[in-house]
């Protein structure tokens, strides 16, 4: 199938080739925990 | 911490959310091997000179390359302020003096042209891009270089949710035709649409104010207040490869964020 984009880049039908896999959802919340951990790594090297 | 001698391309528009997948990356040490600057926030000289700043400032030693300065739909791009007008919050002439960086400011050290020769030497890569699409789609028009990509992961479009108009999302919005490439090109594909990023991948104020009263990095805290003012209450990011479902982050990596579970 093959993936086609309009003027706007949408992503249109599939038709024939490789189909894009697309990421529908993520752990909620990840990124605030991620950034407490990089500055409490960064204090504890400053301390 | 990479896997199988992966080569690590990070394809950005810097930008307070890419840099903020800068750090997190450095910090996950998965700091790209090949960081390469696009026009999307801001015009290409001014992401390439943030993208080398950022990487001297996370003292990374990456290959940073200027990539395209235009879309292949030859419309005129128009870059906003949202990242404040230097695309980082205003700190990027700062950070510029003390990583000693302002020699970039005239030239780049290696251009599209320089990145494309040095990819064709390399083998497994994976390709990260959360700016628009055009690098990329030069890139894979280039067989050799296809080849040598094993997989593409992408920041753009929407499926629901829009920030660039009703119905469009601004990565894929800059450059519909390097999208379609991309797209039809053959590469193995994954998509990380803005959809996933305006809910789940926010900070809040009394977020920021946390990170604010733990934190050593206050170039960093200045840019999240910078697009915390500019959101009102919550500052958003793109960055889908860290705080998704993104294959770079192994169980082993996450381990060592015991406090992001």
């Amino acid at each position: 199938m093959k993936l086609r984009s309009d003027e706007w880049g949408h992503i249109g039908e599939a038709e024939d080739g490789k189909p894009a896999k697309v990421v529908l959802s993520c752990q909620k919340e990840l990124l605030p925990g991620l950034l407490k951990a990089v500055f409490e790594a960064e204090k504890k090297k400053m301390t | 911490m990479k896997n199988n001698n992966e080569i690590l391309v990070f394809d950005t528009d810097p930008g307070l959310d890419d840099a903020t997948a800068l750090l997190l990356l450095s910090r996950l040490d998965r700091y790209p091997d090949y960081v390469v600057a696009t026009y999307g926030n801001a015009p290409v000289e001014t992401t390439y000179r943030n993208a080398v700043v950022l990487t001297r400032f996370l003292g990374e030693n990456a290959y940073v390359a200027a990539g395209a300065s235009e879309a292949l739909t030859g419309a005129k791009h128009t870059f906003g302020d949202f990242h404040g007008i230097d695309g980082m919050a205003g700190i990027a002439e700062e950070l510029t003096e003390r990583t000693g960086a302002s020699d970039v400011l005239r030239r780049p050290a290696h251009t599209l042209t320089d990145l494309a020769e040095e990819l064709k030497k390399q083998e497994n890569i994976t390709y990260i891009a959360v700016g628009p699409l055009t690098t990329l789609a030069i890139l894979l028009r280039d067989e050799e270089i296809r080849k040598k990509i094993s997989r593409v992961l992408v920041m753009g479009g929407g499926i629901r949710q829009f920030n660039r108009a009703h119905d469009a999302e601004y990565n894929f919005a800059a450059d519909p035709i390097a999208v379609g490439e991309v797209l039809n090109s053959g590469v193995d594909l994954t998509i990380f649409p803005l959809d996933l990023t305006n809910e789940d991948a926010s900070l809040t104020d009394a977020q920021i104010d946390g990170l604010e009263a733990i934190g050593t990095l206050p170039e960093y805290i200045r840019m999240f207040r910078h697009n915390l003012f500019q959101t009102e209450s919550t500052i958003i990011f793109r960055l889908r490869c860290c705080t998704t479902r993104c294959p770079l982050c192994t169980p082993d990596s996450r381990s060592r964020f015991a406090s992001c579970r």
